[in-house]
């Protein structure tokens, strides 16, 4: 009869499908909650976790069966509960267990969850027995006394269980196993080493119009397997790249990583609580704030979406790449990015006339698969929907009533060259219309030190690895790894050695030509104002203590004009007193310069304060 | 269906169990689903499955990407039951 029990639950659920219905019929028990929210919205970032009988036992590595008193504890059918606080049982514990585990490993707790569980099942399916139980707890009790170690005694019950059995899905032999998954490593390698031996570099360029800003990596994607590794100093071929790229290009990607303590899951969750609460009361989000919720920034993907709706910006996350085309406007097409900003009308927006239509970030899903098979992590995504929200917020008026002229005369950070490819040009009373500003006054001849904090980003694009989550790190422009990954990739599958494919790049004219063509196409994208505005709202956004102190002067760059513009009712950026100290040494040289602009920037933001 | 039901009536070892089931069909018999209280309601949906479901109480493994693949076996090759 029970299983009628349940089945009328789900039929009164339907025939009400009220918040309220549905919650009275789900109970209290947080098994069954937490499974309806991963059902109904398996990539949330909230981090329900469903923790049955398999995860109990995953979490103990014990052949635990529904009967054994510490899956009873988990699932509140014994042991304590709360009827203040609502918590039942020990669910609570392994569920933050599974989330810190999750954290480090990058992935959502529940695919932690499903995966452990998979594996304990395939170590314990045909191992569960009394007698098999206890040699199991013989083995913890020896671990409890300290006679053996943690590594030891999960080898032993690795040893008597007989190894992990692989899942039926992952068989071989199963109707649809591992033949349909996803490729290997040099697969997802955008070309591939060519009979000659020539290294090749996918490396293209080309965004649409003026109004659509692209995400981090435009043309390629890899996963970040060297993210925490500084390869132009720890590898040959690291090395021979920035040697043949020379000096001016600095590249050193992966060697300045934040320092900034990574959010918890926990941490995420009250964010978006916080958030909710400061947008629906019209209150501002101080971002940076010492003491304040978001002093280590919002690492919370769903309060980034929560403020760009607040501007009226549309916030869809995509679960494909086909439909990241589609809402591109581009069906069926083949364009590979991971997010973007679409606005009709190129010139700057005041806040109050935003509007949703018109108006648009899209951002790959985590979990969603990017063209080149590799899954969204949550970190990336989340950094990808503040670089995103960071060209919402530079591309908008700063000032309502100031004019809003496009910028003549631009010019690329790179050459100095002028330029009227479209994708460069910016409008005045926009932040980034003021960086562009700022280009342009670098190749004048009373260039200032304010140009210094050009330096600032584009080192930060090309070195700098932010805190997001636990154990998720990303890069600010994973493009320049990237471009390591893919030499690095090619080198092997041509059957070089690290030294050989660190000797053929410094010595094969073609190739020296064809890597510094990549990489001078790849910055001539990402060195455009708008993508400079972007990825400095966007960082410091994420990681305002690591924007602070490896770029101190493009920070307080953002906080005289965001702050003091019609902008900084929505979101204003702060620096703690750990910077000021910092920013006063960095900064003393400028200090007279940028003072004199910051009253001239208030007073009359749309006169171009900044501008030679 | 209404035979099956009769037969899972049978087959409940405690009577009152049996008697509030017969009670049950009473008010099922001749009704259509949207006539039925929920309670009743799960009474029908569970026995239109046990009749009209081809696929019984084998069941399909659903792997990591969503997929359905073949059906759950068990060690000795058998057919895996959803019971």
């Amino acid at each position: 009869m029970n299983a009628f029990g349940d089945i009328t639950k789900a039929i009164k659920m339907i025939q009400d499908g009220s918040r309220e219905n549905i919650s009275t019929n789900l109970g209290n028990r947080h098994k069954v909650r937490s499974f309806y929210n991963n059902i109904l919205n398996p990539m949330s970032d909230r981090g329900d976790v469903t923790i049955d009988t398999h995860a109990v036992a995953a979490g103990l590595l014990q052949p635990l069966g529904g009967s054994a008193p510490e899956v009873s504890h988990n699932l509140g059918t014994a042991g304590d509960t709360s009827a203040i606080t609502g918590v039942m049982g020990s669910y609570g514990i392994y569920a933050d267990a599974y989330r810190e585990a999750a954290a480090e490993a990058g992935i959502l707790p529940r695919e932690m969850q499903s995966s452990t569980s998979e594996a304990v099942r395939g170590l314990f399916g045909n191992f569960k027995n009394p007698k098999n139980n206890k040699r199991v707890k013989d083995i913890w009790k020896k671990y409890d006394k300290g006679t053996i170690s943690l590594e030891d005694a999960r080898g032993e019950i690795n040893a008597i269980a007989g190894g992990i059995e692989r899942a039926a899905w992952e068989r071989p032999d199963a109707p649809g196993g591992t033949s349909g998954r996803g490729g290997s490593q040099s697969a997802e390698v955008r070309g591939s080493s060519d009979p000659g031996g020539v290294l090749s570099l996918g490396i293209s360029g080309g965004e649409p119009g003026t109004v659509t800003r692209d995400s981090r990596r435009p043309t390629f994607v890899l996963p970040p397997s060297q993210q925490n590794r500084n390869v132009a100093e720890d590898t040959p071929l690291g090395a021979a790249i920035r040697e043949t790229l020379g000096p001016d290009y600095g590249f050193a990607p992966n060697s300045r990583i934040s320092g900034s303590r990574p959010a918890t899951p926990t941490e995420v969750e009250e964010q978006l609580r916080i958030v909710e609460k400061l947008v629906s009361e019209g209150k501002t989000i101080k971002i940076g704030k010492e003491g304040g919720a978001f002093e280590n920034g919002i690492r919370s993907l769903q309060a980034i979406k929560r403020i760009a709706e607040a501007m009226n910006v549309s916030f869809v996350l995509a679960d494909s790449m086909a439909e990241m085309n589609r809402l591109k406007g581009n069906a069926g097409g083949s364009d590979t990015m991971l997010g973007f900003y679409r606005r009709v009308g190129a010139r700057a927006t005041p806040l109050d006339q935003i509007n949703p239509q018109d108006n648009l970030i899209a951002v790959l899903r985590p979990g969603a698969k990017t063209s080149l098979g590799m899954k969204m992590t949550l970190a990336e995504s989340t950094f990808t929907a503040a670089h995103e929200l960071g060209h919402a917020l530079s591309g908008s008026a700063l000032n309502r009533n100031a004019p809003d002229d496009a910028i003549g005369n631009i010019r690329k950070l790179k050459t100095g060259k002028r330029t009227t490819d479209n994708r460069h040009i910016t409008y005045d009373n926009s932040f980034e219309g003021e960086i562009a500003k700022i280009i342009k006054k670098k190749f004048t001849k009373n260039p200032g030190t304010i140009v210094e904090m050009l330096d600032e980003l584009v080192n930060l694009q090309r070195t700098g690895v932010m805190s997001v989550i636990e154990g998720s790190p990303v890069g600010v422009r994973e493009g320049y790894i990237d471009m390591f990954n893919m030499l690095d990739a090619q080198s092997k599958a041509a059957g070089m050695t690290p030294a050989r494919a660190a000797e053929f790049v410094r010595t094969k004219p073609q190739a020296k030509q064809m890597l510094k063509e990549s990489a001078d196409k790849y910055e001539d994208y990402t060195q455009r104002a708008a993508e400079l505005a972007a990825d400095l709202v966007g960082v410091y956004i994420i990681d305002p203590q690591f924007m602070k102190e490896v770029a101190p002067k493009s920070a307080q760059f953002a906080r005289v004009f965001l702050n003091n513009s019609d902008l900084g009712r929505l979101v204003t950026f702060f620096s703690a007193p750990f910077t000021a100290i910092l920013a006063a040494i960095m900064a003393n040289m400028m200090v007279a310069e940028v003072e004199e602009e910051e009253q001239r920037g208030i007073l009359s933001l749309g006169q171009g304060a900044l501008t030679a | 269906m209404e035979n099956k039901f009769l037969e899972m009536i049978e087959n409940q070892p405690n009577p009152n169990q049996r008697a509030t089931l017969q009670k049950r069909l009473e008010f099922i018999r001749g009704k259509q689903l949207s006539e039925l209280d929920p309670a009743e309601a799960a009474i029908f949906v569970r026995f239109y499955d046990e009749v009209n479901n081809p696929e019984g109480k084998k069941h399909r493994v659903i792997a990591p990407e969503g997929t359905l693949e073949g059906y759950v076996e068990n060690k000795d090759g058998s057919l895996g039951s959803t019971e």
